[in-house]
């Protein structure tokens, strides 16, 4: 089990640094990024020299991605090029508390929806409930969240004007981007319960349970549901890394002031940094969700062994 | 029996009619098949013949035809009334006596009726958006050009990204799965960590840098494509290639002599075609959904060029007043993932049975 962790652990870090890599030279592609940022023309060629030196410019490429890396383990990756003065991970932290905030409120809609749906489809197997159900997970994993996202603003914000169109606010201005954020996740996380919990249905000790008469929700949603519950939880790590990349596109739809708003501002900004510190950490936080679902797995399941 | 005892019919009651109805359904599960089937064949038709089909440019608008609704839609007229000073809240039912004074001179045909009596009190009528035309079938966007016409050529571009990025990626992931399964050792070692990687890494957000650093282009969104694809072929291939590589047929053909190379291409790919066709269009409707996801970012296909993606995201703003220009590409992609899903479904039932977890 150690021995399984640790190259699980040992492959997560080569991910991370996979993702550094990638990041570092595809900025390094795009040439000088003093040229980028500097006014041409009135800028002494001394300042820039001074300026290439502080930055580490002028040093071999091996050594910048060195001290890049050294930077970012310790969450430095400099000036924001966009917002002048700012740190690029000042500006993520800035608005990492929206982003927060809609994923959490997308992760309750997640459970208060597909896990009752999942229970009651398992249940009501092959019955009408079921097929509804086939069909939301169907549905939930075709739509592409901006397309819902956009149909939903239309329906609700300006066709019945019930909820308000975009940006951040009360709880109001929450529930579309959240169910948005939600909807593929329900899905998904309606198709593991039921699964999980029509093995379960089949057990010995649920017919044992029915048979000392015990009513039968409490069959279901104690006995039953506690011992299907394993597999979606391990589940849960999965969703919440793919929140903070799904937020990229829902707060592009909604207008939504988080972490995923920031990283396209930043493309047509070409602010390096910020990109940067928001692409290492997203990806940290994904790869870190696979790394913590796949130890859970083996801990639940020791049929689990890879190497 | 009579006639009046077929009305208390069990039959009859709803409950039960209800449970048939839906054993119907369930019969019927293929049904879903030809409306998706026909769909396609409506998405896939007019993009090939895109420069014959579509009535106007997909890249160049008339802006005299800027933001026309569908052609069902009719005008819609606002009334206004004419005050001396407009107020903040209600400026969208009000207009300044100045404003309207000149609007009427000039007559440029926006004042529909009663447009003489300009006094403050009075009533406007202006005409706030014209009709659609049949000129325009599904109305025009902000720049004028054509959004049928932008749709279909939207679709040849959508089905192109998508069906290269595919064959691209599944011949490359193919190989290296069939290389790893087959040889075994260092190599599948090394294949496999590799997958693992590509798998862990999100998609997204390299595609954003990808755009940031070489601006927003076609081959990005192929990149991505091919970068993060092919590991999902590599490691289904793999696998299907360990057992294959463990039957008789193989140790056969080695020990009549044929080499690797050969018994990679002849004996094992083609028993894997079914599987590597299936996960291809499994894979469709997630490719489509990317590229759209991409372009809408602003990180994929460049503008004017006529993606799905820029066209809802050219919409986003105009929601409010031109629910077409984005409500349009919206349901066409919707509807075109949902039937290619479909489809996937269907040949992954027909082709390959036994693989119903992909």
């Amino acid at each position: 089990m150690q021995r399984f962790i640790l190259i699980r652990f040992v492959q997560a870090m080569i991910a991370v640094l996979v993702v550094s890599v990638i990041v570092f030279s595809l900025s390094h592609l795009s040439g000088d990024p003093l040229t980028t940022i500097m006014p041409m023309g009135d800028v002494e060629p001394e300042d820039i020299e001074a300026l290439r030196a502080k930055w580490g410019l002028d040093k071999p490429l091996h050594i910048q991605y060195g001290l890049f890396l050294g930077n970012a383990v310790r969450g430095d990756f400099g000036e924001s090029y966009a917002f002048g003065g700012q740190t690029a991970m000042g500006m993520v932290l800035l608005r990492f508390p929206a982003t927060l905030q809609l994923a959490g409120a997308a992760l309750v809609l997640t459970i208060i929806i597909g896990l009752p749906l999942g229970v009651i489809t398992a249940v009501r197997k092959d019955g009408f409930m079921d097929y509804q159900g086939k069909a939301i997970a169907f549905l939930g994993q075709a739509i592409p969240n901006f397309c819902l996202g956009i149909g939903l603003m239309w329906f609700f914000a300006v066709w019945l004007g019930w909820l308000p169109t975009s940006g951040k606010g009360g709880l109001d201005h929450l529930i579309m981007p959240a169910f948005t954020l939600a909807l593929f996740q329900v899905a998904a996380l309606l198709r593991l319960t039921r699964s999980s919990m029509l093995e379960v249905l089949d057990t010995e000790f649920i017919k044992m349970a029915r048979i000392k008469g015990i009513p039968e929700w409490k069959v279901i949603w104690k006995h039953c549901l506690r011992n299907a519950f394993i597999a979606p939880l391990t589940y849960f790590a999965i969703i919440i890394g793919s929140f903070f990349t799904g937020t990229v596109v829902v707060e592009t739809v909604f207008s939504w002031p988080g972490v995923g708003q920031l990283a396209v501002n930043s493309v047509f900004a070409r602010d390096f940094p910020t990109l940067q510190a928001v692409v290492i950490l997203g990806s940290s936080i994904y790869i870190a969700a696979n790394f913590i679902v796949d130890i859970m797995y083996a801990y639940l399941d020791p049929r689990i062994r890879y190497t | 029996m009579s006639l009046n005892s077929i009305g208390t019919d069990n039959a009859r009651t709803p409950r039960l009619m209800l449970t048939r109805l839906w054993r119907r359904v369930r019969e019927a599960r293929r049904l879903p098949l030809l409306p998706s089937v026909l769909l396609l064949v409506v998405v896939i038709i007019p993009a090939v013949f895109a420069g014959q089909i579509a009535p106007h440019s997909p890249d160049q608008g008339d802006l005299n035809d800027r933001l026309l609704p569908p052609a069902w839609v009719g005008e819609t007229i606002k009334y206004k009334t004419i005050v001396e000073k407009v107020n903040r809240e209600n400026r969208m039912n009000e207009i300044l006596l100045k404003d309207a004074e000149r609007r009427v001179k000039i007559g440029d045909g926006t004042i529909t009726g009663g447009g003489q009596n300009v006094q403050i009190g009075d009533q406007l009528e202006i005409l706030s958006r014209k009709a659609g035309s049949t000129k325009y079938l599904l109305g025009t966007d902000k720049n004028g050009m054509d959004i049928f016409s932008r749709l279909i050529y939207g679709a040849r571009l959508a089905l192109v990204v998508s069906l290269l990025g595919i064959v691209v990626s599944g011949i490359i992931g193919s190989s290296l799965g069939i290389i790893a399964g087959y040889y075994g050792g260092i190599l599948d070692a090394i294949i496999m960590r590799m997958v693992d990687v590509s798998l862990s890494i999100s998609l997204v957000l390299i595609a954003l840098v990808l755009a940031a650093v070489r601006g927003p282009s076609i081959e990005n969104v192929l990149i991505v494509i091919c970068l993060f694809l092919w590991s999902r072929y590599a490691r289904l291939i793999r696998g299907e290639t360990l057992q294959l590589k463990s039957q008789d047929f193989i140790a056969r053909a080695q020990v009549s002599g044929a080499s690797n190379l050969r018994i990679m291409y002849k004996h094992i790919f083609p028993n894997l075609a079914n599987t590597i066709i299936v996960l291809a269009t499994l894979q469709i409707g997630f490719v489509i959904i990317l590229e759209a996801s991409l372009s809408f970012l602003g990180a994929g296909v460049p503008r004017p060029n006529p993606a799905w993606g820029l066209m809802v995201a050219d919409g986003r703003e105009l929601l409010s007043n031109a629910w077409w220009v984005s409500l349009v590409p919206t349901v066409a992609i919707v509807l075109t993932v949902l039937s290619i899903n479909l489809l996937g479904d269907w040949v992954r039932d027909w082709l390959d049975p036994k693989q119903r977890q992909i």
